[in-house]
């Protein structure tokens, strides 16, 4: 069964329950079920797996062909598995945009390749709709990018001609101070149109790669970042979020046909995103993880760094 | 270890393909739809998850990535399908396809290359800066004449492979315009790191302050503010003999003429009248260093 499956498996279980108490039951009377069922609960758990309400509202004929093309997607590609496992847990999406996936995948016929482009193409149409984040607002965020793949970026946008041209400017730029970087980097963004970051925890004013790992193998494993460019350099931006910008908590939207995304802890306790380093070294743990709308190098507030 | 069991599945993946499967691959991944590498960002090329697989697989399978490009390039420039040359030129560039340099050229020459969109004719120029290929001075002067704005920059690349002089030369006829300075700052970083040798940047920069005065603003006040914060200490001259060590990597195929050296015209016709100068000419100078 769908459900059935990953940590999720006890708050899920209710899932189904409340799928049958839908079909005999009001509107009404599965809503004080789900209420009364969340009472006897654990309290810690936050929210529900926003699927399974989307599911529950589903004919009974649409829930089989939904299941059977989250099947196709999970038994032909090592990522679909993961999607199909994370939709599972996903509570942090908005009902209606878990919703229009689950409509769109319904009215696209049952092939892997097109069910894929279906999904990622409303995963974009819904980036960015998580909730902000809980606790203290931080002050200070950091995002850890591998150097070959920001020159890429660079060379592919044409700032710089070549890869090269790109990180000759960029090793330049370590030796700036904050103010002359904020110069220099104004109109470089520091990321995609979803900007991926970390803090520190619980002191979120401070240096969020301080207490992490010194080592770029190390660091590229506690952020989960591709495993294709592990070992290689990474640069270090230190910055400050501007006021109006809104931090939230990433969702399977933010993270489209990604290997790398699991979504949030849903617990009370849990404040933000977390990473799934890929690796048993019980050293490297897993850190904050947010996402924000895109933001120039015009807020950074430390120097650039190289960790090889 | 999950994760780098996975990649090792997508190398194993990729090393097992025949030539013909690795091509018919490539073409997937470029329009995104391969399974071996479908852990994209969509604000990145499509070709650079190959690239960043590459350098986990054998030299072997690398050539035989390199010849299946090669044969979609070949294959794009008979055909014209645009739809992912971009992506492709960008897969050429970030694999280092040397062997592309050939048909890249004839494509740049040819009269079809005026047919491509801007973008990409500006994509073919960018993979020859990128291939290091060496071609003569008024290949570049002419693309120079085709948008003297926007190509300025890649001009100055192009002519700074042939030597430094030509790039040098270059920056006293350019058009003083703002982007043009903002695509010549972007280049000088690495021109004295990548394409100047180490033993003659403090000569080439002396070089290129001895002729700040030809050099117009804007493109004066970026050449000067790139100097004032490098360290590169001053010129010992005169420079020593090249030696086999020291000699360029690639040969000088064009003629030396006032041509291909436009600003050194002025100094006069012939070799004679400019090289009749003073030892500290600049000229002189010039000679030297496009003499290695």
């Amino acid at each position: 069964m769908y459900f059935r499956e990953g940590n999720a498996k006890n708050r899920l279980h209710y899932c189904q329950r409340f799928s049958i108490s839908s079909q005999v039951g009001t509107f009404m009377t599965i809503l004080a079920k789900f209420h009364s069922w969340r009472k006897r609960r654990s309290r810690r758990v936050d929210r529900f797996p926003v699927f399974g309400e989307v599911f529950d509202a589903l004919a009974p004929a649409e829930r089989d062909d939904i299941r059977l093309k989250l099947t196709t997607i999970a038994t032909t590609s090592p990522i679909g598995r993961q999607i199909e496992a994370n939709i599972g847990l996903e509570t942090r999406l908005p009902i209606d945009a878990a919703d229009e996936i689950i409509k769109a995948l319904l009215a696209e016929a049952n092939i892997a390749d097109r069910l894929r482009t279906t999904y990622t193409q409303i995963c974009d149409r819904h980036v960015l709709t998580g909730p902000e984040i809980g606790g203290k607002r931080p002050k200070v965020l950091g995002r850890a990018v591998v150097v070959a793949r920001l020159c890429a970026r660079l060379t592919k946008y044409g700032r710089f001609r070549t890869a090269r041209q790109a990180e000759a400017w960029l090793k330049r730029q370590c030796k700036l101070d904050a103010a002359g970087l904020r110069v220099s980097f104004g109109d470089i963004p520091l990321g995609g149109l979803v900007t991926w970051a970390t803090f520190r925890e619980p002191d979120r004013s401070r240096d969020p790669f301080q207490p992490l790992p010194s080592q770029a193998m190390d660091l590229h494993d506690a952020l989960a970042l591709d495993a294709k460019d592990r070992g290689l350099p990474l640069m270090l931006f230190v910055y400050s979020p501007p006021a109006g910008l809104m931090l939230r908590f990433p969702t399977i939207a933010d993270a489209r046909w990604g290997r790398l995304f699991r979504p949030a802890v849903n617990d009370l306790a849990c404040t933000c995103g977390l990473t799934a380093p890929p690796t048993d070294n019980p050293a490297i743990k897993p850190v904050p993880e947010i996402v924000h709308k895109q933001v120039n190098g015009d807020v950074l507030i430390e120097p650039l760094r190289i960790l090889s | 270890m999950g994760t780098v069991n996975r990649l090792e599945q997508q190398v194993s993946a990729i090393s097992q393909m025949a030539p013909s499967q690795l091509s018919a691959w490539i073409n997937e991944r470029l329009e995104r739809r391969d399974l071996i590498l479908e852990d994209d960002d969509s604000e990145e090329s499509s070709s650079y998850p190959i690239i960043a697989v590459a350098r986990h697989l054998s030299a072997a399978v690398v050539e035989t990535l390199h010849r299946a490009a090669l044969s979609l390039l070949q294959a794009w420039i008979r055909n014209g399908d645009a739809e992912k040359a971009d992506d492709l030129l960008l897969l050429i560039q970030g694999l280092g396809i040397k062997s592309a340099r050939t048909d890249l050229e004839r494509l740049a020459r040819s009269e079809s290359f005026a047919n491509l969109s801007s973008a990409l004719r500006y994509r073919v120029l960018q993979t020859l800066i990128s291939l290091e290929a060496n071609l003569e001075p008024s290949f570049w002067y002419g693309v120079y004449q085709t948008d003297r704005r926007k190509l300025a920059g890649i001009v100055f690349d192009g002519l700074a492979l042939i030597s430094p002089n030509h790039a040098i030369d270059f920056l006293s006829v350019a058009l003083p315009d703002p982007v043009v300075a903002e695509q010549i700052a972007a280049s000088l970083p690495s021109f004295m790191d990548d394409v100047v040798p180490a033993r003659d940047r403090a000569s080439v920069r002396s070089l290129i302050e001895s002729r700040l005065a030809e050099i117009r603003p804007p493109l004066a006040d970026v050449v000067t503010e790139f100097f004032k914060s490098e360290k590169t200490p001053l010129a010992v001259l005169p420079l020593p003999e090249p030696t086999a060590a020291t000699a360029p990597a690639h040969k000088r195929e064009w003629a030396i003429s006032s041509e291909n050296f436009p600003a050194l015209s002025a100094f006069g016709e012939t070799w004679e009248q400019i090289f009749g100068f003073g030892p500290s000419n600049p000229a002189k100078l010039f000679a030297n260093l496009a003499h290695q």
